[in-house]
């Protein structure tokens, strides 16, 4: 497992060891993580892993029964005005005033935000087709979603927090919050923390990514790192074999032919060295994609935990 | 099952057995009780007690064939039944619950009058209370199966039909002295009414066409419109306070005036000498105190008409801390109940200088100096403003905590005490012996009430600093306020007094009841709370 990212000092975020649980359920256990200045952050996990506990402990909606939160060098309970108002948030359920117009959103919220810029509000609201006259439970879920951005947007946030923003949401409103993401981090020092069930939609745009699996962090790093780390192999042994080999770092074995392939975790060197040693070789290597690496690192135990 | 009425009837009985089998028992045996009772005994108190549960059976049943119990009141969908509109079954067959309760009620009335108020001595009218009861199933009905286009309406037109009942019954007291056919007749037209606009309110919410009036959706935008160009507001509390009006701070005036435009009508009637001109201007100032304790049930959430009490994300989000969402909630509950009063002096002064109003409170007042009754009128008017205040701000932080529990858990404390001071009152009221009993525990009683507030009073006060949710010098302020308003409410109480009744007990137990009376630690526990809600 790649080590959390404690060694950044800049780090905008700073989870250490928080415990949460829900009755008996332990939805987050022990988890420690960094999201470094500057850089698009992934969460990825199966429903239920932790993704939307972690990022309410993050906003300080949730208080930390063991562990400590800092965001900005802060704790969102203790100081909550201090940390939202440097943080743009946007939910999957996004509970907007409904008896809002467009335009009284934007005034009531603007008032919270000293940074506000009422021309990028203007451009934002203009390419994203909103009518300032428009209630917004009249909007449609995309629509309401670009309200939901315009004032997660307009004042600039140091950091971006999205919750699962594009889920059953249509391709042109994923597309309007990745430009969303883009454009917050081509601001110079700004962050981006965000959830995706789309993993396609993650390994575009994200420098780092962590995956949680049952409360826990299965691992956090650079996205190419994790992907440089992940191999997808097809062994030969000499005769065949009925089943594979226990050998450390394989995730998976599927039967190839006469041959079997493993999804492996680790240094390629290594691997292969332990492949001879039990009499075999690497005959074909390739790197995976974040979709595979997610289905070998939780996809057997997710699904075991959906059937039991 | 013979038929579809049957089978609905069999699904409101299946729904509500427990309830129903219950208000069957208390019918079949409410009136043995009564006759069981030795007439030495006396039975008025035994009326008392059994005449209450009857009202809540018929309450009860009227919940029941409304299906009252099921539905959720603020939503502007129909809250009949929607498995009901799939059925293969008409429109007619699905109003049947309306004559089923109408029927049930007519019949429980007559066995309650003549089992219970009657063999006790009270001279209860036969038939009309029963039908009143009906007309009002038959309004529940019309206005809860009607769906309307603005969830507020219902409300509205609950609190203008409630209003209208009221002057209804005034009226009829005041210029007919209750006359029984008149009243059965006038309710069982409002029934028959009721059932009709119930019927097509089925039709309307069968075929999702709710009522609309359109020129609400033509001047509220255009109203709107005028209100967002006023330009960006100054600080977040102002965009708070903003919110906070317009979710909760109209309602109260608004519903004054519904209720107003029922009673206006009464108030231009002559008065009559059964009903003293100062009972009707009391009845009236209780207006915002009575309607501020209905609004202040929601005004602790976001919003009045969500479900549950949980603080949404979007609000949850803002930069602004518990302390400053609080006093957004405290500012609108003042400028709500500053509306609403003035509302009402506009509309009660005319009446008040009326020559024969005027007469009569000058009768009230002679012999005491002008500046006095000046003095005396001004503070009233300052208290009555400060207790509708109180009414909506008190209570805020049950909602506010955000925990459902902690309002069943305050329901029930409080329904419990009221029902067992009822109680208490009554038995007192036919044992005056025991009120001796009970006078000397009250130097005892009062310090220790006043040490439990103080006590909870401090805690909140502690743990506002604690948790940073107050700076000192808000707490420090506060704490002052609140010792101004005792100390001023006192001098008030005792400037009030006759001289002659002034003794050290009866100081220290005025000075007990106010600081007891006035909240402390409910208003200083609502940024607590907020914060247990919104950092979980």
């Amino acid at each position: 497992m790649i080590a959390p990212y404690d060694e950044f000092n800049d780090d905008v975020i700073d989870i250490r060891n928080v415990t949460r649980r829900f009755g008996t359920k332990r939805a987050l256990d022990e988890v420690t993580l960094a999201v470094p200045r500057g850089v698009v952050f992934g969460l990825v996990g199966a429903n239920g892993a932790g993704k939307t506990t972690l990022i309410r402990h993050v906003l300080g909606l949730l208080k930390a029964q063991a562990g400590t939160v800092r965001v900005f060098g802060r704790d969102p309970v203790l100081d909550p005005v201090g940390v939202l108002s440097r943080l743009g948030y946007l939910a999957e359920e996004n509970d907007l005033p409904g008896w809002m117009r467009v335009d009284e959103l934007i005034r009531y919220t603007r008032a919270f935000y000293p940074g506000w810029d009422d021309r990028y509000a203007e451009k934002l609201l203009e390419s994203f087709g909103l009518a300032p006259a428009a209630k917004v439970k009249n909007l449609s879920k995309g629509q309401r979603a670009r309200a939901g951005l315009v004032v997660a947007l307009a004042y600039r946030p140091e950091l971006l927090v999205l919750d699962e923003p594009s889920s059953g949401l249509d391709p042109i409103v994923r597309r309007d919050i990745l430009g969303a993401i883009v454009r917050t981090i081509a601001d110079e020092g700004r962050t981006v923390l965000f959830s995706s069930h789309l993993l396609d939609e993650v390994e575009r745009v994200s420098d780092c990514v962590a995956m949680l699996d049952r409360g826990r962090v299965v691992f956090a790093g650079e996205l190419d790192q994790i992907k440089q780390s992940h191999h997808r192999l097809t062994v030969r042994f000499d005769g065949g074999r009925p089943s594979p080999p226990d050998l450390n770092g394989v995730l998976r074995w599927e039967p190839h032919g006469g041959d079997w392939m493993a999804t492996a975790q680790g240094p390629l060197d290594e691997f292969q060295f332990a492949v001879a040693a039990v009499g075999g070789e690497v005959v074909e290597r390739r790197s995976l994609s974040l979709d595979e690496i997610f289905l070998a690192q939780v996809g057997t135990a997710y699904v075991e935990q959906q059937e039991s | 099952m013979r038929g579809a009425p049957q089978a609905m009837l069999w699904q409101i009985w299946r729904r509500h057995r427990w309830g129903l089998s219950a208000d069957l028992a208390y019918l079949a045996t409410a009136p043995a009780v009564v006759a069981l009772i030795p007439l030495e005994f006396g039975k008025k108190p035994v009326a008392d007690v059994l005449g209450l549960v009857g009202v809540a059976v018929l309450t009860h049943l009227v919940g029941v064939f409304s299906y009252g119990f099921d539905a959720d009141l603020v939503k502007k969908e129909s809250v009949y039944p929607v498995r009901g509109f799939v059925l293969p079954v008409s429109n007619w067959t699905l109003t049947w619950p309306a004559i089923a309760g109408a029927a049930a009620i007519i019949a429980a009335w007559p066995l309650i009058a003549l089992g219970v108020w009657r063999p006790c001595g009270y001279a209860t009218p036969l038939w009309w209370p029963g039908v009143a009861v009906t007309a009002l199933l038959g309004v529940s009905q019309a206005l809860g199966w009607t769906p309307f286009a603005h969830h507020w309406l219902r409300l509205v037109l609950a609190v203008f039909t409630g209003g209208a009942f009221a002057a209804m019954g005034a009226i009829a007291v005041a210029l007919f002295d209750a006359d029984e056919r008149l009243l059965v007749g006038a309710f069982a037209t409002v029934w028959t009414f009721s059932f009709v606009a119930a019927y097509f309110g089925v039709g309307r919410a069968r075929r999702g066409e709710p009522v609309a009036w359109r020129w609400l959706d033509r001047v509220g935008p255009r109203f709107a419109r005028n209100r967002a160009a006023l330009g960006a507001f100054r600080s977040p509390l102002r965009a708070q306070l903003w919110l906070e009006m317009r979710r909760h701070g109209w309602m109260t005036p608004i519903f004054l005036v519904t209720v107003l435009a029922c009673v206006i009508p009464m108030l231009l009637l002559p008065n009559s000498p059964a009903v003293p001109a100062w009972r009707i201007l009391a009845i009236v100032a209780g207006m915002p105190l009575l309607l501020a304790g209905v609004v202040a049930t929601g005004f602790g959430k976001a919003d009045p008409f969500q479900r549950g009490v949980l603080l949404p994300q979007f609000m949850a989000t803002r930069p602004v801390s518990c302390g400053h969402f609080v006093a957004a909630k405290m500012l609108a509950a003042a400028l709500s109940v500053l509306v609403s009063c003035g509302i009402l002096l506009a509309v009660m002064l005319p009446w008040f200088f009326r020559p024969d109003n005027l007469r009569s409170f000058s009768a009230l007042w002679q012999g005491v100096s002008t500046s006095k009754v000046v003095a005396v009128a001004t503070l009233v008017i300052v208290y009555w403003i400060a207790l509708s205040w109180r009414q909506l701000a008190a209570g805020m932080w049950v909602a506010l905590s955000g925990r459902e529990w902690v309002g069943v858990v305050s329901a029930f404390g409080f329904g419990s005490a009221l029902i067992c001071a009822t109680f208490a009152g009554l038995w007192l009221s036919y044992h005056p012996d025991s009120r001796e009993r009970l006078a000397a525990f009250t130097p005892w009683c009062l310090p220790a009430m006043l040490i439990a507030k103080i006590a909870a009073g401090s805690c909140c006060a502690r743990q506002l600093l604690l948790r940073r949710l107050m700076s000192p010098y808000t707490v420090g302020l506060f704490l002052a306020v609140w010792c101004a308003v005792v100390a001023s409410s006192c001098g008030f109480i005792v400037w009030l007094t006759p001289r002659d009744l002034w003794t050290r007990a009866s100081i220290a137990q005025v000075i007990c009841g106010v600081v007891l009376m006035i909240p402390f630690a409910r208003l200083a526990g609502a940024p607590l709370a907020l914060s247990f809600n919104r950092h979980r």
